[in-house]
């Protein structure tokens, strides 16, 4: 059985948004969506989902800007981020890894792939949950 | 003093009279001057040592008169001087026999003193040899230095009647006597053969009339010279035959004389040269062609890879003047290695590229022809060096194309996908067995669909070299049973048979495990999809000995600490039963966007055409090979190797 979550979708595609919340609904999770990087931020800040799925390639603020944004910042830094990348390239990889992403899908993806992704991450943040001081920290620099 | 101490200095400028006073003041050597070449060439007759003369100079220039001195005396040494030094009119000073060449002004008097000591030794050795030879000749000497007596000379004792019907009838020359008119008095058989009249035709007829036409000027002046000077220069002439043939000749006229030493008429000696002017003829216009050749740089290289000559185009592409090509090494000059370059003479081109002076460098094509000599271990080249820039920027463009097509083709397709795969989940509500069965069809397309961008995503970076290649020591045999171990269950689907024949403990090969994964993967995939019932994956160790036209080289400067310690590969071959590919065929198989129409098997399955050519790519990236063996009705083998690297302690 699955907890029900809350979950963040930011891309500029609202086709890509619209299949991916049918399905993550139809899991049972609550899925809220964003349709650039300034409403994806200003999303994640109000609402705190569990998790962010976050395109790269978008208009004004792209993906990375975004997950470097939030992963700066003390008050977010711990929500779970998947990179939803379109080029399957090792740059691409280490450079989400560089502004703290947690895991990347490359497009298309398969459903199924993504949900697999987004347990595991959830579940690993349960286990860090456990231990409190790991939560904590001081607010750092923003980069 | 002996005249060939002597130098004669011509040069119109007064200060370098004086500086070259200055320089063999205190030497064994006198000079006496002139100040033009006309005065000169009227001093010549006194006898010198050598002349060193100005290049330019009003009237008469230095290269006409070191022509003039060579007419009138082959064996007198000329020096050359001038202000400006270039390449080409050293050449040329070469050309007309100038012995050397000085630059003025003289930065170090040794070399001068050096040149014209050495002029004056040759000038000496030839008359000493004249000297020499007069005293044998005259019986003034019997003895030899090298020990032994000098043998009786059969020519000088017999009587001078049989020498000259001896010379006349054995001369391979044409041996013709003219009287004070031109008139021949004499002729030997030869030389009635070289223009083709019956003997006594030949006698008593002016020898204007074997002349060509447009010759006999030439022909006069040259008797004239005879007649002042007392011997003329050998002159290229071109004779008219009875059936109105041109043949050139080489033609040299003497005075004969008879015993109170009286002018006794003329002596012609006539070589036929026509077969040395037909070669020289279609080399000169080779040799034109050559230079002329506008699209290709053509270098032609001795040996030891020094070049000895180029043409006009090369001379362009490098952008350096022919005179600082020659003497270059070819290699470095198109930055090649040997290995390379002994590796592609037989067929394939080379590609590399050329810097030039200004710091750009054009990228090249090189093909590569070789002449071996006889003793079969040196060779020379020629090789056609062809600029390449305006492909490389076509087919960059036709990456950069296909790059980002393919990226905006990504985008529609991922929510495709994801919309059929939510129909497919049953999100939207529960299918039909119909609907579902459209939903089949729709996602099976989508894949394949999904696979074309990517393989074309694929061969653009490769090809615009923006492939990842991040080689490591890799266990290749359990590289390739993983991949094996996880095609099993689509295997047992089709009921076929995968029999992996991994011998363990095979050596590691510098690989990318991600690229050799997608070789294995698309080889694995071909052959389940051609397969009756078996499949065979075998690896084993081969060597370059075995055929196969197997090469690699060590990549230049590539792996840093990893070199190359064995010539040997590992080999892994993936083999089917299907129906086979027809032999005709094999070597299309890696090319772009082929597909062989296998009889049978392969249904419901599409290629892009790209597959074998991506893995192509990859495999001769890792300096390996890759091949196919096959025939119809006789299953397929696809072998790739890859060299085995160790690293370096």
């Amino acid at each position: 059985m699955t907890v029900k979550r809350k979950i963040l979708i930011v891309d500029d595609e609202p086709d890509m948004v619209e299949n991916t919340r049918l399905f993550l609904d139809h899991k049972g999770h609550e899925v809220l969506s964003a349709f650039d990087g300034e409403e994806g931020l200003r999303i994640a800040r109000q609402e705190r989902p569990d998790i962010i799925l976050l395109d790269v390639m978008m208009p004004k603020i792209n993906g990375y800007q975004v997950c470097r944004e939030l992963k700066g910042d003390a008050e977010t830094k711990s929500i779970p981020i998947i990179m939803l990348t379109a080029k399957a390239q090792e740059s691409d990889k280490s450079w989400g890894k560089e502004v703290g992403a947690d895991n990347y899908v490359t497009k298309p993806f398969e459903m199924n792939d993504l949900i697999q992704k987004i347990e595991d991450l959830l579940k690993n943040r349960v286990v860090t949950a456990d231990r409190p001081g790991e939560q904590f920290s001081f607010p750092r620099n923003r980069l | 003093m002996e005249r060939l101490n002597i130098i004669l200095v011509v040069d119109d400028e007064q200060v370098i009279h004086e500086t070259l006073d200055r320089i063999f003041e205190k030497s064994d050597f006198t000079l006496e001057h002139a100040s033009t070449a006309n005065q000169a060439l009227e001093m010549i007759q006194r006898g010198y040592g050598t002349v060193l003369t100005d290049v330019r100079m009003p009237g008469m220039d230095g290269i006409q008169l070191l022509k003039r001195i060579k007419q009138l005396d082959p064996s007198l040494e000329v020096i050359l001087m001038t202000g400006y030094a270039s390449m080409e009119s050293a050449l040329l000073a070469t050309k007309y026999g100038a012995l050397a060449y000085l630059t003025k002004p003289f930065e170090n008097p040794e070399v001068v003193k050096e040149c014209v000591t050495r002029a004056v030794s040759l000038q000496r050795d030839h008359h000493k040899n004249e000297q020499l030879y007069d005293d044998v000749v005259k019986g003034r000497i019997d003895e030899l230095p090298l020990g032994g007596k000098i043998q009786k000379i059969p020519f000088f004792g017999s009587s001078a009647q049989q020498i000259s019907r001896h010379l006349a009838e054995t001369l391979n020359d044409g041996l013709v006597f003219l009287d004070y008119d031109g008139v021949v008095t004499f002729s030997n058989i030869r030389f009635a053969i070289t223009c083709n009249y019956p003997f006594l035709d030949i006698l008593g007829r002016s020898f204007l009339d074997f002349v060509a036409q447009e010759d006999r000027e030439h022909f006069m002046h040259s008797i004239g010279i005879l007649l002042r000077e007392g011997r003329c220069p050998t002159v290229e002439l071109r004779l008219i035959t009875r059936t109105d043939v041109e043949v050139f000749v080489l033609l040299n006229a003497v005075f004969l004389r008879d015993e109170q030493n009286r002018f006794n008429g003329i002596m012609l000696i006539i070589s036929d040269v026509s077969q040395f002017r037909s070669v020289q003829r279609r080399l000169e216009l080779l040799a034109q062609l050559v230079d002329r050749a506008k699209f290709e740089a053509i270098l032609i290289y001795d040996e030891n890879g020094k070049i000895i000559d180029c043409n006009q185009a090369a001379s362009e592409m490098l952008g350096l003047s022919k005179g600082v090509i020659f003497g270059k090494n070819i290699n470095s000059l198109l930055n090649v290695n040997e290995q390379e370059v002994e590796a592609k003479t037989t067929k394939a081109l080379l590609e590399s590229y050329v810097s030039r002076p200004d710091s750009s460098s054009i990228p090249v094509e090189i093909a590569i022809s070789t002449i071996q000599e006889i003793d079969g271990n040196k060779y020379r080249g020629l090789a056609f060096v062809r600029d390449i820039t305006e492909l490389k920027k076509t087919e960059r463009m036709k990456n950069e194309f296909i790059g980002s097509i393919s990226h905006e083709i990504r985008t529609p397709l991922s929510i495709m996908k994801g919309t059929i795969d939510n129909l497919k989940d049953g999100i939207m509500g529960p299918l039909s067995a119909k609907q579902i069965g459209s939903v089949e069809v729709l996602n099976r397309n989508m894949a394949r669909l999904i696979r074309i961008v990517d393989n074309l995503l694929d061969m653009s970076r490769i090809e615009s070299h923006k492939m990842e290649f991040k080689p490591c020591a890799v266990d290749v045999v359990s590289l390739v049973g993983e991949i094996v171990t996880e095609c099993q269950r689509v295997a047992q689907e089709k009921d076929i048979l995968v029999e992996s024949l991994l011998p363990e403990g095979l050596p590691t090969v510098l690989a990318d495990s991600d690229l050799i994964n997608q070789v294995v993967t698309n080889l694995l995939n071909n052959a389940l999809r051609f397969a009756k019932t078996k499949i065979v994956v075998r690896g084993a160790v081969s060597s370059a000995e075995d055929g196969n036209d197997l090469r690699t080289y060590l990549p230049a400067g590539g792996h840093g600490a990893l070199k190359r310690l064995d010539t040997r590969f590992v080999q892994i071959s993936v083999i089917d039963d299907g129906p086979g590919i027809p032999k005709g065929r094999i070597g299309d198989l890696f090319n772009k966007f082929v597909q062989i129409n296998r009889p049978e098997g392969g249904s419901g399955y599409k290629g892009t055409g790209l597959g074998l050519a991506i893995c192509k790519e990859i495999i001769e990236r890792h300096h390996g090979k890759i091949w196919a063996e096959s025939d119809v009705g006789q299953g397929a083998k696809f072998h790739f190797c890859l060299p085995i690297i160790e690293a370096e302690l």
